[in-house]
């Protein structure tokens, strides 16, 4: 059943053009991104903070500055998975079959994260070609895209949420993106000087979460936060889909 | 409960945010049968369909699919309903094999049997012709076919058909007639319309629906009478007194009902067409009624209207 909700809402996303659009947006941003970094570096090698080389100057940082373009792509992505099939009808065919609220909420997250997991391949190829100019740290980039992937999965958790709740996919889309930015600014908030609130808004920010990831740490806690906060979304997302099969919908 | 009836439904209501759609609906549905379910827009027939295939619940009363209670098994049932919404759930860019695939997935089917579902389904619906083509760019005819054999996809018991001929030509709509007929005799089939010749073409028997209540319940069949045209006002007495004439009654201002038993229609007509010309008012038309649908949908429909405002449930 999770399969089967999933292969057709990973199909119907190749099938028109938003999927295939959207790829290409967030890679022609990482690609500007990379490329201003590769400038910089031939400029000043190990000028730029952080010294780990150009491993993280170049290859992880191409790879954070991706989870700025997800912020307003992933939402558009997930706009039609309830928004859309609520608007046209298409949502009666799963709501009317025997499947649980789980299953319906869990299978169309598996689908769109086939989408995302072909997105995190292909951000991850240009910085392994770094390998090609030099020792490139394998495993610092591979612990970036295992971050920017873990993030990813919450953003989607979390646009799907809000997909479920409107049949409108404009205001899905922009209420995606308002709660993505709002959980990136908490994280430039945290410098307030008072210990325990700027503890809290680094806790609450995803990108802060992001951070130690895209240095090679791979910090249990971090990646805790990022699969409580999709298994809260997906679990949220289930409840609404059992609501309106039993309050019914028109 | 006798395994021939299928749905059982008693005194079911529900309203939406306190405004009554359906009240106190008694139902039973059987295989082998299509029930037609009449009513203006706005009479409750959507909620009734709904309520049947276990998309809502009811909020007094009780539904039984197939003898499970609907409030209690609300997703075994499913397996025994086929049920197309008034817009069918279709995804435009699916094409239409793999829309037929993916719904017999979600109903469990796998393997061979899904294949042979899916073949089924296409050879039921006369969908052969548009297989690889996408949802998105098919007629609305094909559309609504598409609807219907995704929901007919795993064989359920009950198929509850809401506004299905809606926005066919004639010809799709002959068509979907015609597959409906076919689907009723193995199934119960239940339709809902507010075109009366649609029910009466499809039909075994017809409910009509009012306010959320059924009104009327009659069986549909050929040979109850015709239905006469006049260039002026009916002659209601004259045609009263013809031989063989058991009832009449004006349909509207130039045509009148004229009941009549079977065996007695020949002498029936022989004698209304002598009375035209002998009396002076020309016929215009003369035509069998299948079933005085129209009379009494007509004059359900103007009482409950002119009559004082229904008990609210």
């Amino acid at each position: 059943m999770l399969i089967t909700i999933a292969r057709a809402e990973l199909l119907r996303l190749f099938r028109t053009p938003v999927g295939w659009v959207l790829l290409a947006v967030v890679q022609f941003v990482q690609a500007w991104v990379f490329y201003r970094l590769v400038q910089n570096w031939q400029l000043s090698p190990v000028a730029s903070g952080f010294d780990a080389g150009f491993s993280f100057n170049i290859g992880s940082r191409s790879l954070g500055s991706s989870a700025y373009a997800a912020m307003l792509v992933i939402p558009l992505l997930t706009m039609r998975s309830f928004s859309g099939e609520w608007r046209s009808g298409a949502i009666q065919l799963l709501l009317g079959a025997p499947a649980s609220g789980v299953q319906i909420a869990l299978g169309k997250f598996l689908g769109l994260m086939g989408w995302v997991t072909l997105l995190c391949l292909m951000l991850s190829l240009m910085p392994l070609s770094l390998a090609l100019a030099g020792r490139l740290d394998t495993g610092l980039v591979l612990s970036a895209a295992l971050g920017v992937w873990l993030l990813l999965a919450s953003f989607t958790a979390i646009g799907l949420y809000l997909s479920s709740l409107t049949r409108q996919q404009a205001v899905a889309a922009f209420a995606g993106i308002a709660v993505l930015m709002l959980s990136w600014l908490l994280a430039l908030l945290a410098g307030t000087g008072i210990g325990w609130l700027d503890e809290a808004l680094r806790q609450l920010s995803s990108l802060g979460h992001l951070e130690s990831l895209l240095r090679g740490l791979i910090d249990s806690r971090d990646v805790a936060w990022f699969v409580l906060v999709t298994a809260l979304f997906i679990g949220l997302t289930a409840l609404r889909v059992e609501r309106l099969r039993e309050g019914g919908i028109s | 409960m006798p395994d021939d009836i299928l749905i059982d439904v008693k005194q079911a209501s529900y309203s939406y945010g306190g405004q009554a759609a359906v009240c106190g609906l008694d139902l039973q549905l059987r295989r082998g049968r299509v029930t037609g379910l009449l009513g203006s827009n706005g009479a409750g027939k959507s909620t009734t369909l709904r309520l049947l295939s276990g998309n809502l619940l009811a909020d007094e009363g009780s539904v039984h699919i197939a003898g499970l209670d609907a409030a209690r098994h609300t997703r075994r049932i499913r397996r025994h309903i086929g049920y197309l919404p008034e817009v069918p759930p279709l995804y435009p860019d699916l094409r239409v094999a793999e829309a037929l695939d993916h719904a017999a997935r979600l109903q469990g089917l796998r393997g061979a049997a899904l294949r042979q579902a899916v073949a089924r389904a296409i050879e039921r619906c006369r969908l052969g012709d548009v297989r690889r083509r996408l949802i998105g760019r098919l007629s609305k005819g094909y559309r609504q076919r598409t609807g219907i054999a995704q929901a007919i996809i795993h064989d359920p018991a009950v198929i509850l058909l809401d506004e299905p001929s809606s926005g066919l030509d004639p010809l799709q709509n002959i068509a979907l007639r015609e597959l409906i007929r076919e689907l009723g005799s193995d199934h119960a089939v239940l339709l809902s319309s507010h075109i009366l010749a649609d029910i009466e073409a499809a039909c075994d028997e017809a409910l009509i629906m009012h306010d959320g209540r059924i009104v009327h319940h009659q069986k549909i069949g050929a040979g109850e009478g015709y239905t006469a045209g006049f260039a002026g006002p009916p002659p209601l007495q004259d045609l009263a007194s013809l031989p063989g004439v058991t009832g009449v009654e004006a349909v509207d201002e130039r045509r009148a009902h004229l009941a009549c038993p079977e065996a007695a229609q020949a002498d029936m007509l022989t004698a209304l067409i002598r009375a035209s010309a002998a009396n002076g008012w020309p016929l215009t038309e003369l035509l069998p009624a299948r079933s005085g649908l129209e009379q009494v949908f007509v004059r359900q429909l103007s009482q409950r209207d002119t009559g004082p405002e229904p008990h609210p449930c």
